[in-house]
């Protein structure tokens, strides 16, 4: 019997590869049991769909953030622009 | 359904759009819809090439350093620019073949923190490998979110609070869609490390949504 932490990882690893017949149904057994890690496989799976589209606006918008070039490196940078 | 360009296995080529202005094609490239102006490049585009290159690579110094380099390369072939994309889209096309280069050449990101750090879920589960902390019911259409350009910020901060190492990985491999191995390759990670690194990106932002976006939710739905 997983635990939701094993779940969990599993999970997150179906993800990216596919996994053994035996982890693939210990794992459907653990979440037919365990409506927590139910919703942990619902809402890791919308933020894999949401991603694409996250990654399109990220070369297009602007958006709010707190990381910016310092104004140090933006000062060094025009200046390597800059023929001398 | 991933489409980005692989940020780890381009050729090294020109950006896209140099390669597609050769005038091998019937038409003959327009010119630019606007002239670039590369002193506006810095105030104009600086930041979003910064966090585009930080998400990907180690730390900071690294991440100046690619904007350097993609603008003087955007300055060599500017006359090449075919107006057809932004500027924006121009330019994070160069930075993506810097960012590969870099991955290709540099033994700068071998890893120097301890990976293991991340394997520790104490924070996360009991002794007996049960949730501390129950997840919550997202409502009965997360998806309206997306319609939301709040939802993104939200998104964009969320990913941006990850711990350095755990944003790379997960951004390699959501982003950009680049397989674990060659992951695992380029940055010196072992695969435990990097199902590790994966898990508790994903567990984290999960969290980070739920508490910045999700929040206000009812539990029914």
């Amino acid at each position: 019997m997983l635990s939701c932490k094993e779940a969990s990882m599993l999970l997150s690893q179906s993800l990216d590869q596919k996994l053994p017949l035996r982890k693939t149904i210990s794992l459907k057994f653990h979440l037919m049991i365990c409506y927590m890690c139910r919703r942990i496989a619902g809402q890791i799976g919308f933020i894999r769909q949401a991603l694409p589209t996250f990654a399109q606006m990220e070369e297009e918008v602007d958006r709010p953030s707190d990381i910016r070039l310092s104004s140090e490196a933006k000062a060094r940078i025009v200046s390597a622009l800059t023929p001398p | 359904m991933h489409c980005g360009t692989d940020v780890l296995t381009s050729d090294g080529a020109g950006p896209d759009d140099i390669k597609a202005s050769r005038p091998d094609e019937a038409e003959i490239p327009m010119p630019p819809a606007r002239p670039t102006n590369p002193e506006k490049w810095v105030e104009t585009h600086g930041d979003a090439l910064f966090r585009f290159a930080l998400m990907r690579v180690k730390d900071q110094e690294i991440a100046e350093d690619l904007v350097q380099e993609t603008l003087l390369a955007a300055l060599k072939g500017r006359e090449a620019f075919s107006g057809k994309s932004s500027e924006r889209t121009w330019l994070i096309g160069i930075l993506k073949h810097k960012i590969a280069d870099h991955f290709r050449k540099s033994s700068r990101e071998l890893a120097v923190e301890d990976p293991q750090l991340y394997a520790d879920t104490e924070d996360l589960f009991d002794k007996s490998g049960h949730w501390k902390v129950a997840p919550r019911d997202w409502g009965g259409s997360p998806a309206k979110a997306l319609e939301n350009k709040d939802f993104w910020a939200t998104l964009g901060n969320c990913l941006e609070d990850l711990p350095d190492r755990l944003r790379q990985v997960f951004t390699l491999r959501e982003i950009d869609g680049i397989d674990g191995p060659r992951i695992c390759k380029v940055l010196s990670i072992s695969s435990t490390n990097l199902w590790v690194i994966l898990h508790r990106a994903r567990i984290q932002l999960r969290r980070c949504l739920e508490i910045n976006w999700f929040g206000g939710e009812k539990e029914s739905g």
